[in-house]
């Protein structure tokens, strides 16, 4: 018993050494990983909605509320985006299902109903085809559009050109682009309610 | 391990006749998976490095200390603490290497390379000759992912060198039209470095070949 | 109940944990030289996952989350997991030796398997629940098991075949394991969640 009691306690003090070097090394790299994702995430808003400057994200229940719909299923953060305290359009963070697995972007939606601008955060689609769904001369087509209706790829009879042989990572991006549009268009958030 | 050798050739060991990847064949998931550009190759080469040596010097320095009975749960918790240390650390300051290399760098624990090491030689010998040996099985471990990355990232995308990170967009080799994707997928690695393993048999068995004129013997790379 | 499908028939299949995340590849080609053989590791492997998976998430979610200490995790799970293997090996000897027998000399293979610790570190990626953690560890180790057995009857079948000396073994069997993969990229891109109708 003696025996088994002291392998035990061999046992715990390495833990405990090991738990006490992580988590200084935690106190130290946590910061620096905070810091680097509220830069990303407001260079990130900047880039999709450039007019505004303060950016507030809804609370959790509020985005629920919404997201109950399975129209909005897809979406998983919603901010409003305003400049002197004038809202200009709203930020989503969608993630729609792509080829190789969900695809996490961001949409600006102007209060005009047209898109202002996304930015892919994350993705884990096939690399060479998927993958230009990050390509910045491909995103910017969006740019613009939206004011009279859904966008479609080109294959099913809409306006944007679709990457070749990667037609459903293209579907999932537009895909979310409408999700954000449509939440523009009806939530009211914009002001004016349901449009 | 038997005879103290130099440690000279306890390092090239690694790079050469025992290299964990190509003759030992240990750690093919991280291989495979992560073998898409040079890049990723370095900084899993370089992570599993780290962590090679630092658990290797930690098992050695508690080789005395460590009672048979409780080696391996120590021996797992020492690794595990430095693969943490290494993920928190890069997703500091890599942010987008540790997004590509993904739930493979927490996997670097189960790697059978570093269990194997700390085991076979860092719970048998000294500290220096452990960091070395580290270096050496670390280096060939790097080696091989380069050979892979440096076939498969051309091949699959018609760059190569790529390395978000550095802000580096890599070197085009031929138009994106000729890439063949296929390449970069699962289905790419497994062949790629099958048929990379068979080079390296062949290679090896034409050099057993000449040294056995010579009197020498060569080790045999297994499968296990 | 759909969702546990929709995760079912991903982890299974569209993500197999072999052939699409290349996760488990030193005992797919270690244990795969009969269908017999393979079809005691992938049940071991099943079993081994699913209590992993729900294990697992019970220490995150119990332990882990409310002390704020979520940097632990890959040092706790590897524990878990190590103990877990070990426990399971001493209950089935004392009360179930017939399954011992059937599963026991593959269990102390399966704690260094990348598959195990891998499914439970998605599961919490993914933000799982405890019933779809299991399902899904569960149907990790079933997807797992497919691809080796499977991979096991090209093998016994390729015995005969005359193979490059270089080639024998180890090479061969990951070029026919990328043919392997070939098949089951046909799997990628389906749409799941319509299949099952949600």
């Amino acid at each position: 018993m003696g025996k088994t009691l002291k392998l035990g306690v061999i046992l715990l003090l390495v833990c405990a050494v090991s738990a006490g070097v992580l988590s200084s090394v935690y106190s130290v790299t946590s910061k620096i990983i905070g810091a680097r994702k509220a830069e990303e995430q407001a260079r990130s808003m900047q880039i999709v909605l450039p007019q505004a400057t303060d950016f507030n994200a809804l609370s959790p229940e509020e985005v629920a509320r919404f997201t109950a719909d399975p129209k909005f299923a897809e979406i998983d953060a919603i901010y409003t985006g305003a400049a002197n305290g004038q809202v200009l359009g709203i930020v989503a963070r969608v993630r729609p299902a792509g080829y190789g697995g969900p695809i996490t972007m961001l949409v600006g939606i102007g209060a005009d109903m047209t898109v202002k601008g996304l930015q892919v955060m994350s993705h884990s689609e096939t690399p060479g085809l998927g993958s230009e769904i990050t390509n910045k001369s491909w995103q910017e087509q969006f740019i613009g559009k939206g004011a009279s209706g859904p966008l479609a790829v080109n294959k099913d009879g809409g306006e944007i050109t679709a990457i070749s042989s990667a037609t459903i990572s293209s579907r999932a991006v537009v895909r979310g682009v409408n999700a954000a549009r449509e939440l523009a268009r009806t939530s009211g958030i914009l002001g004016g309610g349901s449009r | 391990m038997s005879s103290p050798s130099p440690l000279s050739s306890i390092f090239s060991n690694g790079i050469g006749k025992e290299n964990p990847t190509l003759r030992l064949l240990l750690g093919m998931c991280p291989t495979i998976a992560v073998s898409l550009a040079v890049s990723n190759g370095i900084g899993m080469g370089l992570a599993a490095t780290f962590v090679l040596v630092g658990s290797n010097l930690c098992v050695s320095l508690l080789r005395k200390a460590t009672p048979n009975e409780i080696r391996i749960p120590v021996f797992i918790v020492v690794i595990a603490t430095f693969v943490t240390v290494v993920d928190l650390v890069m997703n500091a300051y890599l942010p987008q290497l540790h997004q590509v290399l993904g739930v493979f760098v927490p996997l670097i624990v189960v790697n059978c390379i570093i269990l194997a090491r700390a085991e076979a030689f860092a719970s048998k010998n000294g500290p220096l000759a452990s960091i070395v040996d580290g270096l050496g099985m670390g280096a060939g471990f790097t080696f091989a992912l380069v050979l892979l990355s440096a076939i498969r990232e051309p091949l699959g995308t018609g760059i190569i060198l790529a390395a978000p990170d550095l802000g580096f967009e890599g070197i085009r080799l031929f138009s994106k039209e000729y890439a063949a994707a296929i390449v970069t997928q699962p289905v790419g690695g497994f062949i790629s470095l099958g048929l990379l393993i068979g080079a390296v048999n062949l290679l090896a068995e034409r050099g057993k070949g000449r040294a056995g004129r010579r009197g020498s013997q060569s080790p045999q790379g297994g499968c296990h | 109940m759909k969702n546990l499908l929709v995760i079912l028939f991903t982890q299974a299949l569209v993500n197999n944990f072999m052939l699409s995340r290349i996760l488990g590849a030193c005992p797919f080609i270690g244990v795969s030289q009969q269908v017999e053989t393979a079809t005691g590791m992938s049940m071991a492997v099943v079993f081994v996952m699913t209590m992993a998976s729900a294990i697992s998430w019970l220490v995150q979610n119990l332990i882990l989350n409310p002390l704020n200490m979520g940097y632990l995790q890959t040092v706790s799970f590897i524990l878990v997991i190590a103990a877990l293997v070990q426990f399971i090996e001493m209950f089935l000897k004392k009360n179930s030796p017939g399954l011992y027998k059937a599963l026991g000399i593959y269990l102390p293979l399966i704690t260094t398997n990348c598959a195990v610790l891998g499914v439970a570190i998605i599961n919490i990626n993914e933000g799982y629940n405890l019933v779809e953690a299991a399902v899904s560890g569960a149907a990790a180790g079933l997807g797992w098991g497919l691809a080796i057995v499977l991979f096991a009857a090209i093998r016994e079948r390729m015995r005969l075949a005359p193979i490059p000396k270089c080639m024998e073994g180890f090479p061969i069997a990951l070029v026919t394991t990328g043919l392997l993969a070939m098949a089951f990229l046909g799997f990628s891109g389906f749409d799941v969640a319509r299949f099952v109708g949600m």
